[in-house]
């Protein structure tokens, strides 16, 4: 039974890591491009490549709060990761946008996992009801 | 063991005094100063996960002291019999102000709370009861038990009780060596009270929060998780004729029998939803306008409820307390302020409190000003335990609150420290939260 | 002298009220030199209602109303016997009044910042009931009334230094100059008993012997005035005769008030 409100919550939680996912995406392109990331930040709406930092800390505010509304302890520690690598220092662009890309994967996946249950394979087997008893025993010990 | 001390306040050091932990101070003294690091990883991890406590300031986690408090299992006994005892009386009390229309106690006492609802007048709840969950804090005093308050509006903690108790084991589990430890329970109990009111054996139960920005969010998640309570907020919760149901995706919209209500302000978030309690189309617990019994100067009457309702309140001491409404006890306090800990009827927890032996005295003037709102209490020096704070051992003021679920109460006990140097002890002022041992 | 008193407000809102919380303070009171024969409140739309009598005294209700509504009518119908007092003036002053919840300041009246004025003013004065005089004469010259430049929660201080108020100003800075001096006097809500067109406010000041005395600063009048009491308190915001919310998507407020006061 998954409430409207919670429902609400998983959607948005998709979504916001999505943006984080593109924006960081994007990010990596500009620079691969050597276009700026000030008139990437543009594109968005943004006036700068500072901007650019704050709209995924924002972002990242919102997943946060929607992931709390249904999220298990192991999803929270990838949630948490991300923040921590989303709060670390930025000088290097490259490899702050590469970090965040991975720690979404990461996030993403832990989430995967939470809802979808990998069941063990079963297959259908023949059976017989035609043993003698001693054969019936014999065979539980295998 | 170094332990530093933060006031010069001779209060008795349950930690150092009490034979109990005579074995817990060596399980500690051979983890040596790993202690320190263990605590601070436990923090983290707790972080990590999620154990978080939401103020109007942040999003941060409930900062854990893992050394756990002792609590011999004669004394929980004895302290669980006077609270489910007590409960009653406070059940009592309300259902003589509502149902019977009668009043024990001065009555602007009783009808000036803002949680004083009219329209519960003449109305019966299910089973006729309105406490189903009752939060009790307690303080000892040279080893003995006093309450200081009662809450029953929306107590909260028990999930604070877990985890501080399955972090300190996870962390540091060598300091339960030797010890025979009492299993934590309670939440059973919570389901078995909201089943009983629901008259169903299988009701379907809702938890009613206000979302991600209350403070004690992790506490009703972790609740509705544990017991399989469906957690809505106040937008999924649909009121139909003769009925209240849980709008969802998947099955659409599902009948609720029963609503653990986390919230208060139920007439602004669910209009409506009153009136379908009214007309017995949904049980809420804790029943609404249950606040008139936890009001701080409801407190100063309950050892004459408990005469009057026939019911034998010992165990556990009441520490003399006074309303200042009365001319001679305000006289009193404006005299000699320092004697006394001043206390505003209204707020939960700390706000509102104050302890005026360590305060300013500008509180008298907005004492002065509104009597009647105010109770005052003989100064307790309660005892103190030891905590780990950052690097060293600290002596603390730590409280006990205890949960009661009508007539059960829970062995899961939350311990909360005050910040160093203060008796405040509740979350909102930045306490640690203590694991609760109950030995035998 | 008996009375029959009827009150009646009646508030409109641009859209629906979902939630209507009031206090009410609409019956006269019954103690003192009043003697309440009988009395009733109702509301319309009804909702739920309670009573109780607080620390004054004063009898308090409290009505919630929880059906959707645009308009709010909150009337009472009472019947009160007022007497007069047996009036004497001449108590020795300075008194010690020992300790006393009238002396001390209130929410809206601190009597600290008058100190130094009241003790000028009753200079060579000897009693009660010249410094009621003095007090009155000088508040009366000091504050001109007129509406609107205070509201309600205007201090005595504030007033005073306005030079501006109305009946509740008048009676705010009147207290803080008794009080000042070590007399201890209550702030009293009701109706004048000759076409009162609003509530009015007056000061009760107590006497050595316990009674009070009745006095109208704002209309200068003294002792006896035959007002009809509903409310005492230490300044207006015990006494203020509704008080609560509303909650609504739009505004609203009180469109109409009329009280009725007609000799038995």
């Amino acid at each position: 039974m998954i409430t409207k409100t919670t429902a609400y919550k998983i959607y948005w939680a998709g979504r916001y890591l999505e943006r984080i996912e593109d924006i960081a995406r994007a990010s990596l392109c500009a620079l691969h491009s050597n276009t700026s990331l000030d008139s990437l930040a543009k594109e968005y709406g943004l006036n700068s490549k500072e901007e650019i930092v704050i709209y995924i800390k924002k972002s990242f505010e919102f997943l946060r709060e929607d992931i709390r509304g249904f999220a298990d302890e192991s999803i929270m520690i990838q949630l948490n990761n991300l923040g921590f690598i989303i709060d670390s220092n930025y000088t290097d662009m490259e490899s702050y946008f590469s970090s965040i890309l991975t720690s979404v994967m990461a996030l993403g996946s832990s989430l995967d996992n939470y809802f979808v249950e990998r069941k063990t394979e079963v297959r259908i087997s023949s059976q017989e009801e035609n043993e003698p008893e001693e054969m019936r025993g014999k065979r539980n010990l295998t | 063991m170094k332990i530093r001390k933060v006031t010069k306040d001779k209060a008795y050091n349950e930690f150092l005094n009490d034979p109990s932990y005579s074995l817990l101070i060596k399980n500690l003294e051979s983890y040596g100063n790993k202690i320190f690091n263990l605590n601070r990883k436990a923090n983290l991890q707790a972080f990590m996960e999620g154990f978080t406590f939401y103020t109007s300031l942040s999003y941060r986690g409930t900062p854990i002291d893992i050394i756990p408090r002792l609590l011999p299992l004669h004394l929980f006994s004895k302290i669980s019999s006077y609270l489910i005892a007590r409960n009653y009386v406070l059940n009592r009390l309300i259902k003589e102000v509502y149902e019977e229309k009668s009043a024990p106690l001065p009555d602007w006492i009783l009808k000036t709370t803002p949680y004083f609802r009219p329209e519960m007048i003449g109305f019966t709840p299910p089973k006729g009861i309105y406490t189903h969950v009752y939060g009790a804090d307690i303080v000892r005093v040279n080893g003995t038990p006093f309450i200081l308050e009662d809450n029953l509006r929306i107590p909260s903690g028990i999930s604070y009780s877990y985890k501080a108790f399955e972090y300190s084991m996870r962390f540091a589990p060598d300091l339960a060596e030797g010890y025979k430890i009492l299993n934590l329970s309670g939440l059973e109990y919570l389901y078995d009270i909201l089943r009983y009111v629901s008259g169903t054996k299988d009701p379907v139960i809702v938890l009613l929060t206000d979302g991600c920005y209350n403070s004690a969010y992790f506490e009703h998640r972790f609740i509705s998780e544990k017991l399989g309570l469906i957690l809505a907020e106040p937008s999924d919760i649909i009121i139909k004729d003769g009925e209240v149901v849980v709008d969802t995706v998947d099955e659409g919209e599902v009948h609720v029998d029963v609503i653990y209500r986390r919230i208060e302000d139920l007439d602004y978030l669910t209009p409506g939803l009153m009136k379908a309690y009214l007309r017995g189309w949904v049980t809420l617990a804790n029943a609404p306008g249950t606040g008139i019994a936890d009001d701080k100067a409801t407190f100063v009457w309950i050892p004459y409820l408990a005469e009057r309702y026939n019911v034998k309140l010992d165990g556990v001491i009441q520490p003399l307390t006074f309303c200042l409404y009365e001319k001679e006890n305000l006289e009193k306090v404006l005299n000699y302020p320092t004697r006394f800990v001043i206390k505003k009827r209204e707020g939960y927890g700390g706000i509102g409190l104050s302890i005026i032996k360590d305060d300013q005295i500008n509180v008298l003037k907005e004492v002065v000003r509104e009597y009647e709102n105010f109770i005052a209490q003989e100064v307790l020096d309660f005892d103190t335990v030891v905590s780990v704070v950052g690097d060293s051992y600290y002596e603390t003021y730590a409280d006990l609150r205890f949960f009661t679920y009508y007539d059960k109460v829970a062995t899961a006990v939350l311990s909360r420290v005050g910040i160093l140097g203060s008796r405040v002890t509740n979350n909102s002022s930045g306490g640690l939260v203590k694991p609760v041992w109950i030995i035998e | 002298m008996d009375y029959r008193v009827k009150y009646i407000s009646i508030y409109e809102y641009e859209a629906d009220v979902i939630l209507n919380e009031n206090t009410l303070k609409i019956v006269p009171y019954d103690g003192d030199n009043q003697l309440l024969v009988k009395y009733e409140v109702n509301t319309v739309p009804k909702g739920y209602m309670t009573s109780y009598r607080d620390i004054f005294n004063n009898i308090v209700f409290k009505v919630k109303i929880t059906e959707p509504h645009r308009r709010l009518e909150i009337s009472s119908e009472s019947v009160v016997k007022v007497d007069n007092r047996v009036i004497k003036t001449d108590y020795e002053f300075p008194y010690n009044y020992g300790f006393n919840e009238f002396l001390l300041p209130t929410k809206l009246v601190d009597p600290e910042p008058f100190q130094q004025i009241a003790k000028e003013l009753v200079k060579g004065l000897k009693t009660l009931g010249e410094v009621i005089e003095a007090v009155v004469k000088f508040v009366t010259s000091k504050i001109s009334y007129k509406p609107g430049v205070t509201n309600i929660n205007t201090t005595a201080i504030e007033a005073f230094k306005l030079g501006y108020g109305v009946c509740q100003d008048y009676t705010h800075v009147t207290l803080a100059m008794l009080r000042a001096l070590g007399i201890p006097a209550r702030y009293v809500m009701g109706v004048v008993n000759d076409n009162p067109r609003a509530t009015h406010a007056w000061v009760e000041v107590l006497t050595p012997d316990g009674t009070f005395l009745d006095v109208d600063p704002t209309r200068k009048r003294l002792y006896n005035l035959g007002y009809i009491k509903f409310a005492i308190g230490r300044d207006f915001s015990d006494t203020s005769p509704i008080v609560g919310y509303f909650v609504s998507s739009g505004k609203g407020g009180l469109k109409e008030l009329k009280i009725e006061v007609k000799k038995l």
